[in-house]
């Protein structure tokens, strides 16, 4: 999906789409329940200028990321500015938890550092400790959870 | 560089492993005429030319030439034993590639582990061979005051610095007075901290002092330690044959092209590739500065006793000398953020360090314990496992057999040979005439 938002043309679309929809989530308060948040705009620009943007395994979340720095170094510390948006427009639970990990599946071991995840309370999220110490295939999990609920997003990277 | 299929990029890679070996039948042996696909450049590039030294923060005088010098003198004095016959140069000999040539260091007493290089060491992200200091100087520190090393201790030290006018002169140049250290009540001939055995005099003598001057005495200890550190830095070696060699692939510069024999590019070729040396000797250092489970068995055979990185994940974690302690210069979020994502895991029992490889083939035998007298050994283990301990519950799984020719062998060590660099400083191999810079 990556690959496609960076073609101008689909970009403009989706930022449109994005901004659509972010307005009318304003202009629709009386949609939203107590527990979700209240800033969906600011949230779908931010995401909107997020270089990666992939869905939870079961479509509940869209997560949107950006590596800091990008791409990804070799074997260099890195942190991810992240937005979690709800694929539905009432949005996202305001008690959302982020847990962050990695792996190498072909090598069967994670990251030798366990990642730090600050968020504002509206759905944005900032890791930190982040290190991708060999070259190759890493899984990089994002794993939702509201309340009782934990749904993955995950997004293959090829550390060359 | 970040690509979602990679099941594609995997198929790529296995035919590019396969389409861009070059036979060794159809090469001559001192023909430098391999040819090196897109992405086999851009992997060889990944491990030259090296970077500058990485500034350590955390050591106010990591770039002080004085301090440098101070460390080296101390680096070379034996009087830093307590039998006054070793110093750091006897387990890291510049003559041995700042080894020892023997599988376990010998100190004090034979150690359980094999004494590692010290070339390029200020690049390494944990020091010893379990990770247990996050700098330099933390690791400088622990030496002078091991029984199996160099037995000293804290207060000989200062009262070796105060005794002796030229290392008086040079300590105070950089980091001021040291302490009075007369009145004998205050500060006896000889002490150190001791937890572990209370009742030995080292320790009775240390908590007999004051904490206002153990602080004192601290701070001289660690102020050794960061010139220790200071001349360490300064063990660089970026100039092998393969450096120039990569010079070459770049410029086309055929002359420094025919830096590495064809059977070392073959090696490298293999090192890239098929190999998969790179997964851990990685980047310009040839390391990835991690820690990883090779199997090899035990020096003296029966089952591992050594934890390796699961111990020194809890130790460094507990390091007063850690980049958040008190005696560290810089205790920001920056600085520490080594030690603030730490997390241990049962896999790393049992984990050492990636050594680097530059230089490898002066610093003979090899793995942490010396298993292995060559680098051919090396390879023929990489090559069948043969003897690799079984993986029991560790579930890394990097290691396969490599399945190597002869010849392959031959070629992965003629690259690895061309990693030696004689270009160093020679006034770095020796001890200097005077701690002071200005050689008074």
């Amino acid at each position: 999906m990556h690959r496609s938002l960076k073609h101008p043309i689909t970009k403009y679309f989706l930022m449109m789409l994005l901004f659509v929809g972010g307005c009318k989530s304003t202009e629709q308060p009386e949609k939203r329940s107590q527990s979700q948040v209240g800033s969906d705009t600011l949230q779908t620009d931010d995401a909107a200028q997020m270089e990666h943007h992939i869905s939870s395994n079961d479509k509940t979340y869209r997560v949107a990321f950006t590596p800091k720095p990008s791409p990804i170094p070799m074997n260099e510390p890195f942190t991810l500015d992240v937005v979690v948006l709800g694929e539905a427009e009432a949005g996202i639970g305001k008690n959302l938890k982020l847990d962050v990990d990695a792996a190498m599946p072909e090598h069967q071991h994670g990251m030798n550092t366990r990642p730090r995840v600050q968020t504002s309370g509206d759905g944005r999220f900032l890791v930190e400790g982040m290190l991708f110490h060999m070259p190759g295939h890493w899984e990089l999990y994002f794993d939702i959870t509201d309340g009782a609920v934990s749904e993955r997003a995950q997004f293959d990277i090829n550390l060359e | 560089m970040i690509c979602k299929q990679f099941s594609y990029f995997r198929s790529v890679v296995l035919i590019l492993g396969g389409v861009g070996f070059v036979s060794q039948d159809a090469l001559s042996a001192e023909e430098p005429v391999i040819r090196f696909s897109e992405q086999e450049l851009r992997r060889i590039y990944q491990h030259s030319p090296l970077g500058p030294v990485p500034q350590d923060t955390t050591n106010r005088v990591f770039n002080n030439p004085a301090a440098a010098r101070f460390g080296q003198f101390l680096f070379f004095d034996t009087r830093l034993s307590t039998n006054g016959r070793i110093s750091c140069a006897t387990c890291h000999d510049p003559k041995l590639g700042f080894a020892d040539a023997k599988p376990l260091a010998e100190g004090l007493e034979q150690s359980t582990r094999h004494s590692p290089t010290l070339w390029n060491v200020a690049y390494n992200r944990w020091f010893f061979w379990d990770g247990r200091a996050d700098s330099l100087w933390a690791q400088a520190v622990r030496p002078i005051e091991s029984p199996k090393e160099l037995g000293f201790d804290r207060l000989s030290l200062a009262h070796l610095l105060r005794g002796d006018e030229r290392l008086k002169r040079a300590y105070e140049g950089i980091f001021g007075r040291l302490p009075n250290l007369e009145n004998d009540a205050r500060f006896p001939k000889a002490g150190r901290p001791l937890p572990e055995n209370v009742d030995h005099p080292h320790h009775v003598a240390w908590t007999s002092m004051s904490s206002g001057d153990r602080s004192e005495i601290d701070r001289v200890f660690v102020n050794v330690a960061k010139s220790l550190a200071a001349y360490e830095a300064l063990l660089v070696t970026r100039r092998s044959p393969f450096d120039i060699f990569v010079e070459g692939l770049k410029t086309n510069d055929a002359r420094k092209k025919a830096m590495l024999t064809a059977s070392a590019q073959r090696g490298l070729k293999l090192f890239i590739g098929r190999g998969n040396c790179r997964l851990c000797h990685n980047g310009p250092n040839f390391t990835d500065g991690e820690f990883h489970n090779t199997r090899v068995a035990p020096l003296h055979g029966g089952s591992p006793r050594d934890p390796g990185r699961f111990a020194g994940i809890d130790q460094v974690l507990r390091d007063p000398y850690n980049a958040g302690g008190n005696h560290s210069d810089d205790r920001s979020a920056k600085a520490r953020v080594k030690i603030e994502f730490l997390t241990n895991v049962p896999d790393n029992w049992g984990r050492f360090k990636t050594p680097t490889l530059r230089n490898v083939a002066k610093t003979a035998p090899y793995m942490h314990q010396g298993q292995f007298a060559s680098l051919k050994d090396v390879l023929h283990y990489y090559s069948t496992l043969e003897g690799a301990l079984p993986a029991g519950h560790h579930k890394e799984s990097i290691l396969v057999p490599l399945k190597l020719t002869a010849v392959e062998i031959d070629d992965l060590a003629a690259f690895l040979r061309a990693l030696s660099d004689d270009s160093v400083n020679p006034s770095l191999l020796r001890s200097p005439a005077s701690p002071l810079l200005d050689g008074s």
